[in-house]
């Protein structure tokens, strides 16, 4: 569904803030009608890079191409300021002028490319209706919800119809109950218009949900990029691994006898021995760390799912309701481990599962 | 074994009506409203309000209102305070947006040199231009040595409205540039990612956001060019030109007889401009908090680079410095270690300290110099804890008695000092309760106290208001009794804040002048108004060695300012 002519290619880009290396390096491709997420914590450098392929921050180094013309090279100084980039930003605060109506704030790039007045009137109007505001274009900034100021923020940056839209966490703004029905919207909007959008989120729910490809920064370095499923199913690193889910971590000793061709060892936590796969450079020193999502664990198997260790034998520390299932922290050799279960535990010992490709040591 | 806690609190909880606060408000609004009261009540009658014969007429009114030299002095503060407006704020507004938002070189030290003709007493740098570029001034004899001729007169209209206009540029800078600093960039960087080029992005977006921020400026600037007093008393004075503060000092000497009945009516005149120009700004100060934004994370904006320009922006930053500090203060500086000034005279042979020297002959100047700093010292401090009063009162309290309040605290910033003070001297002698405080520095305190309760409030209030409420409710839901929050949470917290607010007011006790034009007598003198006395005489030696002492006070002061990090504005 996406074509693979790349809109914007960001080229190991360089970025410091004083003495603080904010991107070291970072490559990032968005293609034409793909959406692409920035996900990281604070202090991981996706909001900087945002700024830096919008032209509002300066990169130390690097190259950056929008359609087929270089608009920053640091090798041979072209810098192509953010007027001239045409493209669509949304900001994290909305940046919404409250010195104009949301019509004024929405027509503002059109006068700047020098519509005509009309033109200027139907389009703003037009973009108003697709995104269900039909009415308010001649109210100020300050009159309009939370909700309606992010979509007047969106419109005024989708007018011009720019070929790439920058988003700076678009939907952190937003209250909690509203965020989720804004995910699913923001998706559909930018499915059918078949924009071409980059954008940038913390929460790592919002990026799976709406993003086509998501890139995991951290610290400044791309830690993994690939499609949603396969960054949640099949992460590349321990960081990439507890990022994202809700995980159980706990330190691991390898048996270095055990590994089979498959991938496959035993590790050994406490007296636990667990069957496991061992992933990217593990193996090499036998203590390692092991990480199982909690939705993989199950407790007390209604099936004997074999004992060729993957099942083991814990005890209850306590349980917590948490409305649509129960959360239960067992006790592993000292360690909190946690399971999800439809219903209450009795006190006492219970048999956890755990499979073999659920169990990643890193 | 643990020590029992009391299950009840100490004290009960009834929650008690505000009877406090109620007299603080009581207070303010007595102290504020029986000057100008007392003012309108003299300005109808026929003699002084003392005298038994006097009766209600309105003869005061009719001779003023008639009184060909009323109408021009009110047409010359007009015309000054307009021609103040034109050139002082667009200047004010230029330079804001130099220092704020591009990469003029040297910010860091024209960032606090911008504000330092706020501190300084208009009659010192009225006096500093005399001896600068007057008509036999250090500068007009060295250009005069070079062309022929001095190409300038510092006396007259004018040069008048040129001075009053560049001394005033700081207030206009004050409110632009907090205001340029408010202004979240990302709303000028939005404009930018649509295709704004900078000039446009300061046309269309900074610009206008600040709006508020232009207007307030511009009704600040009128408001002040009327109560102007000591620049138009040095500089328009000998030329013959009467505004309407001068006309009122004069008015005595114009009639021949002290005539208390037109006193009243010139001084209500004033305040008949004066006080619609506060409620204006009080109106603009609310239409601003309309143009509050959410906030982003505070990223700092990529300066506009101005390239070669700023050498230019430079130049302009440091002209005006050059015209408004330098040569005024290089003048009185070098007045006040020369003997006399002329053509043809050496430097060298005239350097003298003998002026202040001479300063300790006459124990009248000794007595305002120790006065003006206990007053600025002592009843700086008194006036900070008033204010504290005040302030507290205001200080989470929701009620009619705010907004009562908020009213009164602005009625003093349309009295201008001169009216002030002359409002305070009837006022004891009108009450016999207050007889004994004649010619005693307390009247002069309180005078000083009231003149500056806006600002001062202004400085409590700012400080106030960083101490996050939870803080407070914390005490409160822990047992603490109102009274006990704010003495063992609220004032601890904002501590650093009131010994800034100390300094401030120290600075421009120091630099206050005509509020004690009227109020000073044998024993209460102070800096100020020995110099617009010894200015009537003549003294021009005695002048200069005051004034550089005045100057060298408030220099201390900024400097501990500085030190402290104090912020010379809210």
């Amino acid at each position: 569904m996406t074509d693979q002519t790349p809109v914007l290619t960001i080229e190991s880009v360089v970025k410091s803030f004083g003495s603080t290396a904010v991107l070291q390096g970072v490559s990032v491709t968005l293609h034409e009608g793909e959406v692409v997420a920035l996900l990281g914590a604070s202090g991981s450098g996706k909001t900087t890079l945002l700024r830096v392929a919008g032209g509002l921050e300066r990169p130390d180094a690097g190259r950056i191409t929008i359609g087929s013309s270089v608009v920053f090279d640091a090798s041979s100084s072209v810098d192509i300021p953010a007027e001239g980039r045409n493209l669509g930003f949304v900001f994290q605060s909305y940046a919404l002028w409250p010195h104009m109506t949301v019509a004024a704030n929405v027509g503002y790039g059109l006068r700047l490319r020098g519509a005509s007045a009309a033109d200027r009137e139907a389009r703003v109007l037009a973009v108003l209706e697709r995104l269900g505001l039909g009415s308010l274009g001649s109210r100020y900034p300050h009159q309009l919800s939370g909700g309606q100021q992010q979509r007047v923020a969106l419109a005024r940056a989708l007018v011009y119809e720019p070929p790439i839209v920058l988003l700076d966490e678009p939907l952190s703004n937003l209250d909690a109950n509203l965020r989720e029905e804004a995910r699913a919207w923001l998706r559909e909007l930018i499915v059918t218009l078949r924009l071409s959008a980059l954008f940038v989120t913390h929460d790592q729910v919002e990026a799976l949900a709406i993003a086509d490809r998501v890139v995991l920064l951290n610290r400044g370095i791309v830690e993994q990029v690939g499609p949603p499923d396969s960054l949640y199913g099949d992460p590349k690193s321990l960081f990439a691994a507890t990022f994202l889910g809700s995980n159980n971590v706990f330190p691991v000793t390898i048996d270095p006898t055990s590994r089979q061709p498959d991938g496959t060892a035993i590790v050994g936590c406490g007296p636990h021995r667990i069957r496991s796969q061992i992933r990217s450079s593990a193996g090499n020193t036998p203590a390692a760390m092991a990480v199982i999502r909690l939705e993989r664990v199950s407790v007390n198997p209604v099936l004997n799912m074999g004992t060729d260790w993957t099942t083991l034998e814990l005890p209850l520390r306590t349980s917590l309701y948490l409305g649509e299932r129960w959360e239960h922290v067992f006790d592993l050799h000292g360690h909190a481990f946690r399971a999800w279960g439809p219903r209450k535990l009795a006190t006492g010992t219970h048999a956890v599962h755990l499979p073999v490709d659920g169990v990643w040591v890193f | 074994m643990m020590a029992t806690i009391p299950s009840t609190l100490t004290q009960p909880w009834i929650r008690k009506r505000p009877f406090g606060r109620y007299a603080v408000v009581a207070t303010v609004a007595m102290l504020v409203l029986s000057p100008l009261l007392l003012i309108a009540y003299q300005s109808s009658l026929n003699g002084p309000f003392f005298a038994e014969s006097s009766h209600f007429d309105t003869g005061a009114w009719r001779y003023v209102l008639g009184a060909r030299q009323f109408w021009r002095a009110f047409g010359t503060s007009a015309i000054v305070a307009t021609g103040m407006v034109g050139i002082g704020v667009p200047l004010g507004a230029v330079l804001a947006f130099i220092m704020v938002r591009t990469d003029i070189p040297g910010r860091r030290i024209l960032e606090p040199a911008v504000l330092i003709p706020i501190f300084l007493s208009p009659i010192v740098t009225a006096f500093g231009y005399v001896v600068a570029i007057g008509p036999v001034g250090f500068i007009s004899l060295w250009v005069k040595s070079l062309v022929g001729s001095v190409p300038w007169n510092v006396y007259g209209l004018p040069s008048l409205i040129v001075i009053a206009a560049l001394t005033h540029v700081p207030h206009t800078y004050l409110y632009v540039s907090t205001a340029l600093r408010s202004v979240n960039p990302e709303l000028e960087e939005a404009a930018r990612t649509l295709g704004a080029p900078p000039w446009r992005v300061a046309l269309d977006i900074s610009l206008p956001l600040v709006r508020p921020a232009l207007l307030f400026s511009a009704s600040l600037t009128f408001l002040l060019g009327f109560e102007l007093f000591g620049l138009p008393l040095v500089l328009g004075d000998p030329a013959g030109l009467l505004v309407l503060t001068t006309y009122l000092f004069k008015l005595t000497t114009l009639l021949g007889v002290p005539s208390y009945q037109m006193m009243a009516v010139v001084a209500l005149s004033i305040v008949v401009v004066t006080l619609p120009l506060v409620m204006i700004q009080r109106h603009l100060l609310g239409q601003a908090s309309r143009f509050a934004t959410i906030r982003g994370r505070g990223l700092a904006l990529r300066p506009l680079k101005l390239g070669p320009w700023r050498w230019v922006a430079l130049t302009i930053v440091v002209a005006w410095l050059l015209l408004t500090v330098a040569v005024p203060l290089g003048g009185i500086l070098l007045r006040s270690v020369v003997k006399g000034w002329g053509e043809g005279v050496s430097l060298s042979r005239v350097l003298t300290l003998d002026h202040f020297r001479g300063l300790a002959d006459y124990p009248n100047l000794i007595r305002g110099i120790v006065n003006t700093i206990a007053l600025g010292v002592i009843g700086g401090a008194i006036s900070v804890g008033c204010y504290l009063i005040v302030g507290l009162t205001q200080h989470r309290w929701s009620s009619r008695g705010v907004a009562v309040l908020d009213f009164m605290v602005l009625i003093p910033r349309a009295i201008p000092g001169l009216v002030g003070g002359l409002a305070f001297l009837w006022l004891i002698l009108f009450i016999p309760a207050l007889r004994p405080l004649r010619d005693s520095m307390i009247a002069v305190w309180m005078a000083y106290s009231t003149v500056w309760l806006a600002y001062g409030l202004r400085l409590i209030s700012t400080a106030l208001l960083q101490v996050g409420p939870e803080l407070e409710e914390a005490a409160q839901t822990a047992g603490a009794s109102p009274m006990r929050v704010r003495w063992e949470i609220t004032i601890p917290l904002v501590r650093l804040g009131l010994i800034g607010s100390w300094l401030l007011i120290f600075m421009m006790f120091v630099r206050e002048y005509s509020t004690g034009v009227y109020l000073f007598g044998a024993g209460t003198e102070v800096i100020g108004s020995l110099i617009v006395s010894l200015w009537g005489a003549g003294g021009l030696d005695l002048i200069a060695a005051l004034s550089v002492v005045s100057v060298a006070i408030v220099s201390v002061a900024l400097a501990t300012a500085l030190r402290l990090g104090v912020r010379l504005h809210d």
